[in-house]
C-alpha cells in the first residue's frame, strides 16, 4: 500500500488531479502535440504524467472542448490539439472558478496563522 | 540499436483492449509518445533496449494504460453495491437447488422409486445437479447484470431525490422473508425442471397391501416446459432481489412486484392450464377410487387438478400484489 506508506504523496496527487484540465485547456489555445504539452507543464513545475495526459486530451476532444489534426509534414507524424470555441468558453469559467477557489483556500489558511 | 518488437507488442497490448474505432489513432499516438520520451531520455546518444524498458515501465502496464483510455471498458459486469447481494443470492439459490435435488433423491430412494443400480442412481443425480446448477447460475447472473445496468443509470440522475424514506416499522421487509422466498422459488424450479415425479398427491395400498406413490405430474410433459418454470424463476427472483435491496415496501417495490407477479400468473397459465401435465394414471385411479355418490364438485376438482393448482397459485400471487401495493403506498395520493 504505497499510499499508506506515504500519505503526503497521495494527498498532493489528489490536489493536483483537478488542475490538469485547467492547465491543458489554458495552454492549448495554441495548437500543441501531447508531448509538447507534457514538457511545457513540466518546465512550469507541474508534473503531468503522459499516461494521464494523453487519455485526458482524447476525452476533452470527445467532449467537444478540443479538436485535433495529424501533422504529417514533419519527420514524425504528430497529433496536434487545440481548444474549440466551446473549450475556450469553458476555460474562462474554469479560470474564474480557480481564482475564487485559491482565494477562499488562502483566506482559510491565512486566518489560521 | 534497440528492439522495436517490444514497443510493437506493448502498443498492441494496449490497443487490443480498446474499442475498434479508436485503435488505429491511439496506436499512432502511442508510438509517437514513446519516440518522444526516448528522444528526451537519450538525446543524441544511441537508444538501447534498457531505455525502451524504462520508458515503457514509466507509461505503466498495458492494462493500466488501456483503463485510462477507456474507463468504461473495465467496468465490472456486476459492480458494487449489487455485488454483495449477488453473492448472497447466489449462495441461497445454489443451496436451494442442490438441497432440493438431494432431498428429492432421498425421497425417491425411500419411496422405492428408482430403477437400476445405486451407482446408476448417483450418476443420474450428479447429472441432474450439473444441469440444474448451470442455468440457475446463469439466471441469477443475468438478472443482476440487468438490474445493475438499470440501477446505475437511475442512481446517477438525481441521487438526493431517489434516497429512500426511513421505513415505518410495519413497512420493513425482513431479510429472512426474501431469503425464504428465494429458497422456495429455486427449490420449486429445480423440482419442476428435473424431478417433477416426486410431487405426489396420495399414497395408497394396492391390492397386495404394498404402499404405492402416485405422482401428480406427468414427468416428461412437465420437464418439457422447463423454459416456463425458468421464466417464472427469473421473474420471482427479480422481485425478491429488489425487495432484499430496498429493505422496505416502497412504490418501486410495489411496481416491481405487480409486474413480476402478473408475468408469473401469465406463465403459470401457460404451464398449468393444459391437462397433459397431470399424470394420466392419477386420473384413472381417482375415477376408480372416488365413491359413486361423491359430490359432482369434488369430482370436477379432482379431475382438473392442474386448474385447481393454478387457482391456488394465482390467489397467492394476488395476495402478494395487494400487500405490496398497500404497504408500498400505491393507493395513497402522492
Amino acid at each position: 500500500m504505497p499510499e499508506n506508506d506515504n500519505p503526503l504523496g497521495g494527498m498532493l496527487m489528489e490536489l493536483r488531479r483537478g488542475t490538469a484540465v485547467l492547465c491543458a485547456l489554458c495552454r492549448l489555445k495554441e495548437p500543441m502535440y501531447g508531448y509538447n504539452l507534457v514538457s511545457e507543464l513540466a518546465a512550469a513545475g507541474i508534473q503531468a504524467e503522459a499516461n494521464t495526459l494523453y487519455p485526458l486530451l482524447r476525452r476533452l476532444e470527445s467532449q467537444g472542448l478540443l479538436e485535433s489534426h495529424w501533422d504529417t509534414t514533419e519527420a514524425k507524424p504528430r497529433k496536434y490539439y487545440v481548444t474549440t470555441e466551446e473549450g475556450r468558453k469553458l476555460y474562462a469559467e474554469l479560470e474564474k472558478g480557480w481564482h475564487e477557489l485559491v482565494e477562499s483556500v488562502d483566506k482559510i489558511i491565512s486566518n489560521n496563522q | 540499436m534497440y528492439n522495436h518488437d517490444l514497443i510493437d507488442r506493448y502498443v498492441y497490448a494496449v490497443t487490443r483492449r480498446l474499442p475498434q474505432r479508436s485503435r488505429e489513432d491511439i496506436d499512432k499516438e502511442l508510438r509517437g509518445l514513446v519516440d518522444d520520451m526516448l528522444e528526451e531520455r537519450c538525446g543524441p546518444n544511441t537508444v538501447t533496449d534498457k531505455d525502451v524498458r524504462v520508458v515503457l515501465t514509466e507509461l505503466g502496464t498495458p492494462d493500466e494504460l488501456a483503463a485510462k483510455y477507456d474507463p468504461e471498458g473495465d467496468r465490472a459486469l456486476i459492480p458494487p453495491p449489487y455485488y454483495r447481494y449477488y453473492i448472497r443470492t447466489m449462495h441461497i439459490v445454489m443451496a436451494a437447488v442442490v438441497g432440493s435435488l438431494l432431498l428429492s433423491s432421498v425421497i425417491a430412494i425411500f419411496a422405492g422409486d428408482y430403477k437400476g443400480t445405486p451407482l446408476n442412481h448417483i450418476l443420474h443425480w450428479i447429472a441432474n445437479i450439473c444441469s440444474a446448477v448451470l442455468p440457475a447460475f446463469g439466471a441469477v447472473t443475468l438478472v443482476f447484470a440487468i438490474l445493475s445496468r438499470k440501477g446505475v443509470s437511475i442512481d446517477s440522475s438525481d441521487p438526493l431525490s431517489s434516497l429512500p424514506a426511513v421505513p415505518q416499522k410495519n413497512q420493513r421487509i425482513p431479510v429472512g422473508e426474501c431469503v425464504f422466498s428465494i429458497i422456495i422459488n429455486a427449490a420449486m424450479t429445480a423440482i419442476m425442471c428435473f424431478v417433477p415425479q416426486i410431487v405426489s398427491v396420495l399414497n395408497y395400498k394396492d391390492g397386495a397391501g404394498l404402499t404405492k406413490v402416485v405422482p401428480m405430474f406427468d414427468a416428461p410433459a412437465v420437464k418439457g416446459l422447463w423454459y416456463v418454470w425458468a421464466a417464472i424463476f427469473a421473474a420471482a427472483l427479480v422481485r425478491d432481489i429488489v425487495k432484499l435491496m430496498e429493505g422496505s415496501f416502497s412504490r418501486r417495490v410495489a411496481l416491481v412486484t405487480v409486474a413480476a407477479d402478473l408475468i408469473s400468473i401469465a406463465l403459470f397459465a401457460v404451464g398449468f392450464l393444459r391437462s397433459s401435465i397431470v399424470n394420466p394414471q392419477l386420473i384413472d385411479l381417482l375415477q376408480k377410487e372416488l365413491p359413486a355418490n361423491a359430490e359432482p364438485f369434488a369430482v370436477a376438482m379432482f379431475s382438473n387438478l392442474n386448474v385447481v393448482l393454478f387457482g391456488i397459485l394465482t390467489v397467492a400471487l394476488a395476495i402478494d400484489i395487494i400487500t405490496a401495493c398497500f404497504k408500498g403506498g400505491l393507493f395513497e395520493k402522492k
